[in-house]
């Protein structure tokens, strides 16, 4: 009877734990101060509290990377403020190997409101074993005394 | 097949197991004393236990059958253990490689026929965009059929690659794509606009 019952408890905590893991599991989200500016030997990124601003004047690509937890991306979204006044945040999401040879990226989305958007952004049909996983953003110039940010962004995994 | 609707069905059996076996161990601890003869306590307790030890062997078979997803996807850093390492079974959705998706975009692309006046558009544009933005790379090749495109681009470093790929995303190649790098030559497919790459059922 002890072992049944033992028997019986363990069994509905291992469940629970499958139920807990597989609902929740592939969901990342990272703070906008994981983004770095890409291609310059002279950022112009501020950090500050979970955000990252672009104070370049010109057009500025940012990476923002994210551990690779699960298999091909689903979905991902990007939100932030855009202070520019008529220009768009773009980004999309890719997925690449270890060396960054190879990968595979979404559309781009634009953002369509402001100064606070939120760009959802489709998923990948395929990952790479090993890989990781980035989300691009380009942050349009910094018109102003505080440029536009990347407040947080997330990752679906399969 | 995700791993959510993968752990979720068997999750959902080890729910049903573990309810039986606490409904089964309380029935046989209330259950009052019967006025039978001690051969029939001894069989009755016997089928029980037949019935516990077939549960058991159903619960091993559903663990096996777990434990036996292919092991191919990274695995987590925590998975120290057979509880952990079994939570961390990776999706069945297997990953790929670089030459896999290459070879499967260069098929779609060469069994589609050209739609001539489109074709003839995205070319122009992307041609445009490369003399604009990969000033010092030599464009090899540039070709759109029906639905993709695909071109190469061979650059003369790093940098000069890192630069051109730092500003993709941005029209004409705002449609995603897939790229891959040897020897500084930068191929790239990428879909026309409302059509995703033919990567779709590598699952």
């Amino acid at each position: 009877m002890h072992v049944q019952r033992m028997l019986g408890f363990a069994t509905v905590t291992l469940a629970a734990g499958l139920l807990c893991t597989s609902a929740s599991a592939g969901v990342s989200s990272y703070a906008g101060t994981n983004c770095i500016q890409e291609i310059t030997s002279s950022p112009s990124a501020v950090y500050q509290g979970g955000r990252v601003f672009s104070q370049s004047p010109s057009r500025s690509p940012f990476v923002c990377p994210a551990v690779q937890q699960g298999g091909r991306v689903l979905s991902a979204q990007v939100t932030g403020r855009n202070l520019h006044l008529t220009e768009t945040v773009r980004c999309y999401v890719t997925s690449h190997n270890e060396w960054d040879t190879s990968g595979v990226s979404s559309p781009t989305v634009a953002s369509t409101t402001r100064p606070n958007f939120t760009i959802s952004l489709a998923g990948i049909p395929s990952f790479f074993a090993n890989g990781s996983k980035n989300v691009h953003c380009s942050m349009p110039p910094n018109v102003g005394i505080d440029g536009s940010s990347i407040g947080a962004y997330v990752i679906a995994e399969q | 097949m995700s791993v959510a609707r993968w752990l979720a069905p068997g999750a959902l059996g080890l729910v049903a197991a573990g309810g039986w076996f606490l409904f089964a161990s309380a029935q046989l601890s209330s259950a009052p004393p019967r006025a039978t003869s001690g051969t029939s306590i001894d069989s009755h307790n016997r089928a029980k236990l037949t019935a516990v030890e077939g549960q058991i062997s159903a619960l091993q078979v559903e663990l096996a059958a777990l434990k036996a997803i292919p092991s191919s996807a990274p695995e987590r850093a925590t998975a120290a253990d057979s509880a952990d390492a079994l939570l961390a079974a990776p999706p069945p959705a297997s990953p790929t490689t670089p030459e896999e998706l290459h070879a499967r975009l260069d098929l779609a692309f060469q069994s589609q026929v050209v739609d001539v006046e489109w074709a003839r558009v995205e070319e122009r544009a992307m041609t445009d965009f490369v003399s604009r933005e990969a000033a010092s790379g030599k464009l090899e090749s540039l070709e759109c059929r029906r639905e993709l495109c695909r071109m190469t681009l061979k650059f003369e470093n790093e940098s000069a690659l890192a630069s051109f790929r730092s500003k993709l995303g941005a029209p004409p190649f705002d449609n995603g794509g897939f790229y891959q790098i040897e020897d500084m030559r930068f191929t790239y497919f990428t879909p026309r606009k409302g059509h995703a790459l033919p990567l779709e059922g590598m699952d």
